[in-house]
């Protein structure tokens, strides 16, 4: 989607000199070219014909050079929800007593500091509670963060999710087993 | 002055460069494979799920992904590592998937006290006695230097601030940490993201270090 009415002159924004560059240049110069839209933006239009406000403002912002508009509908939302300033750190759970558990800490802010810090396992989430287990990786950061303005103190532990590779690799060993044994034929 | 006492917005954004199948990633099939919380799967404000393009977002994360691009964003750093995570698991389930290059894009949003500082900076920047023999009031809009290394490229870009445009003397500096290898699939794909692992930390660490050069030049 290209901004027409851009008096300035700018070399075409080319994905293959930085493709995984942010091309936010583009938006504040007034002349998108949206790589994701190129194609679909009639799709779009489609999709949203039910919602005129939003086909008016797309119609609107086409024209436009302030890329506000443009940037709500296309890009990523203003910001409203950001850190301040955090200190954080990567636990490791050593031991689980009861309703504490302990952890080595490595300080991710200031590297080279660990301790071992004690926890109550009422500050996890409920939806972490079930990663909770000796050796178990976890999150945890302190600071300030603002929430629409509002300037909020909060301390937050997040347990690790990631793929178990070996756990892939025996699904995909069992779908490669499957797949063989529909091509034996047995007599 | 110290400059990350002046920072006000971090951003993180994690781009994939390769060939995508959008419609697959939703926040529910991340829910399945356990890569968020049910809750957050539940809560999920999902724009467009469409086989070009999906975009949804999570209490402290932005997705979108479309044929050849695939974009996390995060500015909460208590979520910097998980966000780390999630590209990781969601790329080794995704193993077929063909992955050309990605960037660890580090944006920093700062503001400056004075109107004069901020002229200054940019005058310290890239100097304006130059440009003041042919034009009236010469001002730096943004200046931008590209390092090459061994796996990419690195650019730093210092620019007005594109999310504190209300805000006066705002500036930020966006960190394109680039990576990418010549060796063919599907080893490019283990290759890639064995990149990721390993240079986290120290793309943190140049951010890091580009900021305390940038409140060098302040201070000079």
């Amino acid at each position: 989607m290209i901004v027409k009415n851009s008096t300035q002159q700018l070399g075409e924004w080319s994905s293959k000199e930085n493709p995984t560059e942010l091309n936010i240049d583009l938006y504040s110069n007034a002349i998108v070219e949206n790589s994701i839209l190129h194609g679909i933006s009639r799709k779009l239009k489609t999709i949203f014909e039910k919602d005129q406000d939003i086909l008016r403002e797309i119609a609107e912002s086409e024209i436009h050079t302030d890329l506000s508009n443009v940037k709500k509908i296309y890009g990523f939302k203003d910001n409203s929800y950001f850190s301040k300033k955090t200190q954080r750190w990567i636990g490791h759970v050593i031991k689980i007593e009861g309703k504490k558990f302990f952890a080595h800490l490595d300080d991710i802010t200031n590297s080279g500091t660990n301790e071992v810090g004690e926890f109550d396992t009422s500050e996890v989430s409920p939806g972490d509670l079930e990663l909770l287990e000796k050796g178990a990786i976890f999150y945890w950061s302190i600071g300030d963060t603002i929430i629409n303005g509002q300037l909020k103190k909060e301390s937050l532990i997040r347990f690790k999710r990631s793929i178990n590779l070996s756990t892939v690799e025996v699904d995909r060993i069992k779908d490669r087993a499957d797949d063989l044994l529909k091509k034996i034929s047995w007599e | 002055m110290i400059l990350s006492e002046n920072r006000q917005i971090n951003e993180l954004i994690l781009i994939f460069v390769g060939k995508f199948n959008p419609a697959i990633i939703s926040p529910y099939w991340l829910v399945y494979h356990k890569l968020i919380r049910e809750e957050e799967g539940k809560n999920a404000k999902v724009e467009v799920i469409h086989n070009e393009l999906v975009k949804f977002e999570i209490d402290w994360l932005k997705i979108q992904v479309s044929k050849d691009r695939f974009e996390f964003k995060s500015t909460q750093e208590s979520y910097f590592e998980p966000l780390k995570d999630l590209a990781v698991s969601i790329f080794k389930i995704l193993n077929q998937t063909p992955l050309e290059s990605f960037g660890i894009n580090h944006l920093r949003h700062y503001t400056l006290d004075t109107a004069k500082e901020y002229y200054e900076f940019g005058n310290k920047l890239a100097p304006l006695a130059p440009w003041k023999k042919t034009m009236k009031d010469p001002k730096v809009l943004s200046l931008e230097l590209l390092d090459l290394k061994e796996n990419g490229s690195r650019r730093v870009r210092i620019q007005p601030s594109d999310s504190l445009k209300n805000t006066q003397n705002a500036f930020m500096i966006n960190i394109n940490d680039h990576f990418e290898t010549d060796l063919p699939n599907p080893q490019k794909n283990d290759k890639l993201i064995s990149f990721l692992i390993e240079s986290w930390a120290s793309s943190f660490a140049f951010a890091d270090e580009i900021e305390s050069h940038i409140e060098g030049v302040l201070k000079s």
